[in-house]
């Protein structure tokens, strides 16, 4: 895509017209934009002191002071060794050198579901996580809340001991309490004991629950997973008559039509789902063989971002389209209503029968049952059961009848609950609105919480039980293919934590009570000696633990069960109601129910009211992780808002109301209501209003607490995922949200260059065919002698998802601080690596396309030149390193770098109090102060490291030796590093690609980073319209 | 300005006596009233708010101003640019003249270079507080570094800190070795012991002898000859500190003499916003008469035309070129976010100054005054324009941001103000405000005058 | 009583004192005479015999110095001393040498103009005998004054004498 839009040829009239903000849609306006306008300065006057901003970022130094307070309980005692496990230090522990970082193996999970990592761990000091490349969720990379989990582990905001009704308590006490009150509910069979959990897959704690309800036939188990796949397995119930686990094969798939999900972000297999897709996206393959993918979603999302078709529509006419689909794939049998999208329809549908057995259709956990049973029962028909789709019995513990939170509620409310057990969960915060749990919480005379927090729950909790971090104890998980890992402990717990498996043997009373001999004795029979044992744990999982892959057939009746009712039915309420989260709808019967129905076309959402989304939020998920600052000031993918949650409207929307980004707005449903400042969302349906939950936290830490607003206020039960009849109300108050990106077009500047798959065969070098340069300008300036090595990076855009996991672990590598909100309003966030995001097309759905921009490490660096005190030079090995200690901050470098990529520490941003989030840093780099440049260095300390390793052994550095950051985490490895002047290293064979274009060329800059242009590949008979 | 009579500019030609008392009772006699002293209090709250929001500075960081990325140079630069620029007058005048034998400059020279010294100083803080760690400053400096690190000789940022090095220390010399006759006139007239001795000290116990004389002319000739490139070649560094960048809107090989231009225009203006006052206040009006207002405005107006011109070939290269990046920054400055500091800038450098060619405005004190003040404005704009809205939207979109300015921005600017005027209401009240040897050379009698004039030898 | 240090004459315009120091020195021309005025007096520096100041040369030298030394000392920190590889241009990059040298050299032309000329005037002298004369203070105001040194008691009158024949406005004895 040169010329973009504008393309080459720039016309002065249009631009001007653009630049002066005045005039052009609402939505290209970015702040500068706004401030054009005179209320908005009037506003900012007055709304904005800058006085209150100059004296100081508040709330950091509370955290400093608060912090440092805190510390030392965690400084003490992340110095002691775990008690049993580790082996005492003077038998000299294998690998271990001192000074030198060693990885162990273990599990992270992400809604119950396991994600194998490596852990560095400096002299007994976990600081920084990796893929595990054996783990199948993995292959060696992660997501951003794995890389987050470090952060977490060292959370000085962390519940540090047994409460007793608020009261520092201690283990004994609530063993001893304990004892009674099971006492009491065992004589009649655990009657009236409750456990909450989330979502379970760890093999030991479902022995455990087993165990329990064997024990206690009248104790109840419940799940509540505020983010669930409920409506999956309720559907594959429908489609199975059993609530089979699915596995994608995106790999093996040529078309891929997503009803809605966000697969690419999905919490059990995302990861692995972005690297198999991301393996069929390379047009260089023979054949062009690039898949193609079709999104049809409401709200824009990372997947429908890398879609080559993506068609904005409200969450209820996706089901009138699913319903259209599935009857032309002969899986309904009804006579249909028109659907306007009968062009998408005829195109899909004929693409996906032509690749009949290489294609496939997948469905979001927001939309509901029926629509994932008929995705069943289409795949069936399309051929790709058993190829690309796979079917296995379930991973994770099947909840059994009345095991939801809402039957929980009614049991509560029945008086029948006498002592409710909540592992891991926070109901009293993310629970639906309607259930009123918090309420119900106070009637329960016996409640226990088990948190890594001292959150809403444990408020409400007569006991609270601090948990132990992931990294802290022994556990198991399985992964999204059943594979199982061990979870082993990195340090011994920092606080006085158990983990669940421990927690669950106090309840029952076992004799067994130690997380390590739990899961050590769950796996006795499979891991029966101890070579087994340390090679599982070596390996970071159990070798063949995989659950088979089994054959599924569709129940032949499914067509009667999806067909409509006779008489217009409910309108459908959002997408599967909360209760089948516990999977015991009345489906599991077999018997169809309205709510399972295939809806006619009467959603309020097409007739022209608002319909309500609810959506996990992009860093902070469903508040779990509202105490985490890198995840706050991680931009979020799409919007590139940080710390802050809004309400997503589209650009029609937002002109029909007169609404402008910032502006609060009163949210009305059902009675219930909530404030919230508008974002325009480009590519947002038309009538659709998302709201992200896991924002306003009433209590989660000194970073979390109070952030945006809470949007499980307006959630319901019965539409967890989307709720008609939505009312906006503007109040005409505005809020400044902090976003890292204030323009998204891209001004015809080339910067970011895409084509379609036709514009690559025919001219494979596409990208540079406008470059007056295609590769090196000339220069007046002799090249300097080449060095040993010469590294460079490489970027491809075509594989790239825009998932922003390489910004979050070049945090966590090389110890970048966090800002907070004000200092990112003021447009002064550290991160090394940003991830760009440029729309181009129109912006009721336009192409998104996301640009990993880190140091572009110029042969010719113009921030070097003008450096007066050599503060930042070049090495032999062209990397354009930066001398903290010898910069004086004269900020020429950043002025004079096109690429902006350089940061400043404009006030002293590191936090120097002790702190336990010390020892989290990373021991290899240094810690920048205030008023000191810094920015991307390639990770100069792996480089490093591995010349001291090829120098001990008197060879070169090999090629991958050296994984940077964000290489080494990107899903899809759209990002490779090494050495140029060895042509046989994959970075010399990326820029080696037809597709290689460097950034600003023309300023001949001569950078080692470059990028390989984007393809798209879309439908030419879509493309026509 | 062809060569003039030597006594002109100055009416009825008093007798050395009567010159050399009007000026020695200003330090020494004048009782300074409401006016100095409201002024005085003014500047010296001002200047106390700067040192203030020093302090708070090297407490917190630059990070108190509105500084961010993109734009990391703003208001703190504007400044220094301004009053260097402001400095760059005094000396151009008192040197330029001297060598093309305006007599009428003498009365001018002494309190523009006065101006001048002030103005550099001032001018001379930005630089270093705008560091992100302004103690290291002196790494700029060259000298035997234990790490044997060096300065990088290539930034022009390093050009600069000599260019401002130098600078400084020869206005000052240039400003005191002329005023040595003159404090030996006070000396002589001081009715206190004390201030007797302090400008007997500062004197240096001049005496007048003819060959000392003789050097000392000697002395101010080449000092003159070379101050004025040096004033040429400081400001032209200056200019390089942008046109060395890759930004657009600084990339520009014509920056130097653009700034040159710039630097005389606004140090004309102050000249003018300065001497208008004072020759009021001190009943100078013999002296410093209309006729060496509009000498200076029209100095001001010719230079401002320059300025004017590089302002249209500025836009025209942007236009001819098509530069995409060139072109858009242009496009930006008239109609995007800062518009309003573009056009600001125009009113004040290039419509007001029109007026100057108009003889009745330029023999209006009152006019001029606010013309002056208005350039002095301008002058500001548009170093905050050329630094800003070069910065906010530069070559990749997504990195694209505004600056917004703090209170301490407005502070830093409005202090160093408020220090000029300290220093220089100071200097009024106990310094020689007007050259008095060379006044008295001025009215001594045409004979003498005839003698006098320097022949080319 | 002492010797006196010299004899003043006053004059009333520089005129007069042009002359009287031209007669002076035409007809004593190894008498140490000085004149003192409140502006420089073209040629009377010729009439008393002042020598041809060296301070152009010196300030020559002095920026000669000055900035050849600041070039050289570029050249070696930048080739010699600390090479390294900034932004891809040459060590040597001398065009970039010039602007720090340019500005070193006209200041140290001016620091050594400064000092000879101080120094050629044996300045700062902060006590003088010719202070002790009441009638100098006008010196610096519209006195034109021709001092003639006499060391010996015997000379005074004949140096008295002698200056009353330039009829000066007054003399007057400049105690030591």
């Amino acid at each position: 895509m040169p010329p973009l839009k504008s393309g080459q040829s720039f016309d002065p009239a249009a631009a001007r017209a653009e630049l002066s903000g005045q005039s052009g849609p609402v939505l290209w306006r970015s702040l500068e934009e706004l401030a054009d306008n005179e209320a908005f300065r009037q506003w900012l006057r007055q709304e904005q002191p800058r006085l209150a901003e100059v004296l100081g970022l508040d709330r950091r130094q509370f955290l400093r002071t608060l912090g440092a307070a805190l510390a030392l309980a965690g400084v003490t005692a992340c110095g002691r060794p775990p008690q049993n496990e580790i082996i005492p230090y003077v038998h000299a522990p294998v690998g271990q050198v001192d000074g030198l970082p060693r990885f162990f193996a273990t599990a992270l999970t992400r809604n119950g579901y396991a994600h194998g990592v490596l852990v560095e761990n400096h002299m007994g000091r976990p600081t920084k996580i990796e893929g595990n490349p054996r783990h199948p969720a993995s292959l060696g990379a992660t997501d951003i809340f794995a890389q987050a989990a470090i952060l977490q582990l060292w959370d000085p905001d962390r519940s540090q001991t047994v409460r007793h009704r608020g009261v520092i308590s201690s283990w004994d006490d609530f063993a001893a309490a304990l004892l009674d009150l099971t006492a009491q509910s065992g004589r009649n069979g655990g009657a009236g004991m409750h456990v909450l959990t989330g979502e379970v897959t760890s093999p030991t704690l479902t022995a455990q629950l087993d165990a329990l309800l064997q024990k206690f036939p009248a104790a109840r188990w419940h799940l509540h997973e505020p983010l669930d796949s409920g409506n999956s397995r309720a559907g594959a119930r429908m489609a199975f008559g059993a609530p089979l686990s699915t596995r994608l094969h995106l790999d093996r798939a040529r078309v891929i039509l997503s009803l809605d999900d966000d697969f690419l972000c999905d919490p059990a297999a995302g990861v692995r789902h972005a690297r198999d897709f991301a393996a069929t996206r390379a047009p260089e393959k023979a054949g062009g063989g690039m898949s193609r993918l079709y999104v049809l979603e409401s709200t824009p999302s990372i997947t429908g971002a890398v879609a080559d078709h993506r068609l904005p529509l409200e969450s209820a006419r996706i089901e009138a389209f699913s319903r259209a689909l599935a009857r032309r794939l002969g899986v309904l049998e009804d006579q249909a209503d028109s659907i306007n999208e009968s062009a998408w329809l005829d195109a899909i549908v004929s693409d996906l029968q032509a690749n009949h057995g290489h294609s496939l259709i997948t469905v979001g956990r927001s939309q509901p049952a029926w629509m994932h049973a008929a995705a069943h029962a289409m795949n069936a028909a399309l051929g790709n059961s058993g190829a690309v789709i796979e079917y296995s019995d379930p991973v994770e513990r099947v909840p059994e009848e009345g095991a939801s939170l809402a039957q929980l509620v009614n049991a509560i409310r029945a008086g029948s609950v006498d002592l409710l057990v909540m592992l891991d969960v926070n109901p009293a915060y993310d629970a639906p609105a309607d259930l009123e749990f918090r309420a119900a919480l106070k009637q329960v005379p016996h409640v226990v919480h088990l948190g890594l927090y001292v959150d809403e729950s444990a408020e409400l909790s007569e006991w609270h039980l601090p948990q132990a971090h992931a990294l802290e104890t022994w556990s198991d998980a399985r992964a999204f293919d059943g594979t199982v890992t061990i979870g082993q402990p990195l340090i011994a717990p920092l606080y006085d934590g158990r983990s669940a498996c421990e927690v669950m043997a106090l309840l029952m009373g076992a004799e067994v009570q130690k997380g390590h001999d739990l899961v050590r004795r769950q796996w006795r029979a499979k891991l029966a000696d101890e070579p087994a044992w340390v090679a599982a744990l070596q390996a970071g999982l159990i070798a063949d633990s995989a659950i088979a892959v089994r054959s599924a057939s569709v129940r032949p009746d499914l067509k009667s069960l999806l067909a409509p009712p006779k008489s217009g039915g409910a309108p459908p309420q959002g997408g599967g109601a909360l209760s089948q989260g516990g999977g015991a709808p009345p489906e599991s019967s077999g018997a169809p129910p309205q709510k399972g129905r295939a809806p006619s076309q009467s959603s309020s959402a097409s007739q022209g009211g608002l319909e309500l989304l609810f959506r996990g939020d992009p860093t902070i998920e469903d508040g779990r992780w509202s105490n985490n600052a890198w995840l706050q000031e991680l931009p979020k993918p799409l919007t590139q808002l940080t710390w802050d949650n809004a309400v997503l409207i589209s650009p029609s929307l937002a002109a029909e109301r007169h609404l402008s980004n910032g502006e609060l707005v009163e949210l009305r449903l059902q009675g219930r209501s909530l404030r919230g400042p508008v974002w325009i969302t480009p590519g947002q349906a038309a009538r659709s209003v998302t709201i992200h939950l896991g924002y306003g936290r009433r209590r989660s830490g000194q970073v979390g607490t109070g952030q945006g607003f809470d949007a499980y206020a307006l959630r319901s039960s019965s539409g967890p995922w989307r709720s008609a009849g939505l009312q906006i109300l503007a109040t005409g108050e505005r809020y400044e949200l902090a976003g890292t990106q204030q323009h998204f077009q891209m001004e015809g500047r080339d910067v970011l260059r895409v084509g379609t798959l036709a514009d690559f065969q025919t001219n494979p070098r596409f990208a540079t065919a406008h470059d007056r340069y295609p590769d090196k300008p000339p220069s007046l300036y002799p090249d300097y002698p080449p060095g040993e090595y010469a590294w460079g990076l490489s970027i491809d855009l075509n594989a790239c998802i825009g998932c922003k996991a390489c910004t979050i672990a070049c945090q966590a590598e090389n110890n970048i601080p966090t800002v907070g909100r004000d200092q990112v309003r003021r447009g002064r966030e550290m991160h090394w690596i940003r991830v760009d995001r440029y729309y181009e097309g129109h912006q009721d759905n336009p192409h998104t396309y996301s640009q990993p921009v880190p140091c572009m490490m110029c042969e010719h660096a113009p921030c070097e030149l003008v450096c007066p005190v050599d503060a930042t030079v070049h090495d032999s090995e062209g990397l354009n390193v930066q001398i903290y200690n010898r910069c004086v901050g004269t900020r020429f470098c950043s002025n004079n770098c096109p690429y902006k990529v350089r940061r400043f520490n404009f006030l002293q941003y590191v936090q120097s109090s002790s702190d336990t989030l010390l020892a989290q840093r990373n021991p290899e780099v240094t810690v920048r102060r205030r008023g000191v440049m810094e920015k991307c260095t390639y990770c100069i300390q792996r480089i490093e490291a591995a010349h001291i390793e090829a120098d001990k052994q008197d060879r070169r550095i090999g090629d991958g030796e050296v994984l940077t950051a964000c290489q080494a985490v990107c899903p899809t490895q759209a990002i490779v590093f090494g050495d140029l002047s060895d042509g046989r290293s994959q970075v010399a064979q990326a820029k080696a690609s037809a597709r290689h274009y460097v950034m600003l060329g023309e300023l001949n800059t001569r950078p080692r980073t470059s990028y390989l242009a984007r393809v798209r590949n879309p439908n030419p008979s879509l493309e026509q319209g | 300005m062809s060569a003039s009579l030597p006594s002109e500019g100055i009416e009825h030609a008093p007798t050395y006596a009567a010159v050399t008392q009007a000026i020695c009772d200003i330090p020494l006699r004048r009782r300074f009233g409401q006016g100095w002293r409201a002024g005085f209090a003014v500047a010296l709250l001002l200047a106390l708010l700067l040192m203030f929001g020093i302090g708070w500075l090297l407490v917190r960081g630059v990070g108190i101003w509105g500084l961010n990325i993109p734009v990391a140079w703003a208001f703190a630069i504007a400044d220094y640019v301004w009053w260097i620029a402001i400095g760059m007058g005094g000396t151009f005048i008192s040197a330029a003249l001297l060598l093309v034998r305006q007599e009428w400059r003498s009365s001018l020279n002494r309190y523009a270079e006065t101006m001048t010294v002030f103005a550099v100083s001032v001018s001379g803080l930005f630089p270093i507080l705008h560091l992100g760690r302004p103690w290291f400053f002196y790494w700029l400096f060259p000298y035997p570094d234990i790490m044997n690190v060096w300065p990088q000789w290539r930034s022009s940022l390093e050009w600069d800190f000599f260019a401002i090095l130098a600078y400084l220390i020869v206005s000052i010399l240039y400003w005191y070795i002329g005023m040595i006759p003159d404090f030996a006139s006070l000396r002589d007239r001081a009715a206190s012991r004390t201030r007797a001795r302090v400008y007997g000290f500062l004197a240096l116990g001049w005496r007048g002898e003819a060959r000392h004389w003789q050097r000392f002319e000697k002395l101010s000739l080449i000092l003159a000859g070379l101050a004025v490139p040096l004033v040429f070649s400081v400001h032209s560094m200056v200019a390089l500190d942008f046109s060395e960048g890759l930004v657009p809107g600084w990339h520009s090989t014509i920056f130097p003499p653009f700034f040159v231009a710039g630097a005389l225009f606004s140090g004309f203006a102050m000249v003018l916003a300065l001497g208008i006052p004072m020759r009021r206040y001190l009943r100078l009006e013999a002296f410093i008469t209309s006729r060496h207002l509009e000498n200076m405005a029209k100095m001001m107006l010719a230079t401002g035309l320059v300025v004017d011109y590089s302002y249209c070939s500025e836009i025209f290269t942007a236009f001819y070129s098509m530069d995409r990046y060139e072109l858009a920054m242009t496009l930006n400055r008239m109609g995007g976010a800062y518009a309003w500091v573009f056009w600001g800038t125009i009113l004040c450098n290039v419509l007001q100054i029109q007026l100057l060619w108009l003889a009745r405005i330029r023999r209006s004190p009152a006019v001029l005054f606010i013309i002056s003040v208005g350039v002095l404005i301008g002058m500001w704009l548009e170093r905050f324009m050329l630094i800003v809205t070069s910065l906010y939207r530069d070559y990749v979109p997504s990195s694209w941001g505004m600056f917004y300015p703090t209170v301490w921005d407005i502070a830093f600017l409005a202090g160093s103000v408020g220090l000029f005027f300290v220093l220089f209401l100071t200097f009024v009240r106990v310094g020689p405000v007007i050259s008095m040897f060379e006044l008295r050379r001025a009215v001594c009698s045409p004979a003498e005058a005839a003698q006098r004039e320097p022949q080319p030898s | 009583m002492s010797s006196p240090y010299g004899l003043l004459a006053q004059f009333s315009s520089a005129e007069q004192l042009l002359q009287a120091a031209l007669r002076t020195r035409s007809e004593s021309p190894h008498l140490p005479i000085e004149a003192f005025s409140p502006f420089p007096i073209r040629g009377l520096d010729e009439a008393l015999g002042a020598a041809r100041s060296p301070i152009p040369v010196l300030m020559g030298l002095g920026g000669l110095l000055a900035g050849v030394g600041t070039f050289l000392l570029e050249g070696y920190s930048a080739v010699m001393s600390y090479p390294i590889n900034v932004g891809g241009r040459p060590l040597g990059s001398w065009p970039a040498f010039v602007p720090p040298a340019v500005e070193m050299a006209v200041l140290g032309a001016v620091l050594f103009g400064v000092v000879a000329m101080l120094t050629g005037n044996g300045l700062p002298r902060l006590h003088h005998p010719l202070f002790g004369v009441p009638e100098f203070e006008r010196a610096s105001a519209d006195g034109f004054f021709l001092l003639l040194r006499s060391s010996a008691e015997e000379d005074i009158e004949a140096t008295r004498t002698f200056l009353q024949t330039l009829s000066p406005v007054a003399i007057c004895e400049v105690p030591s």
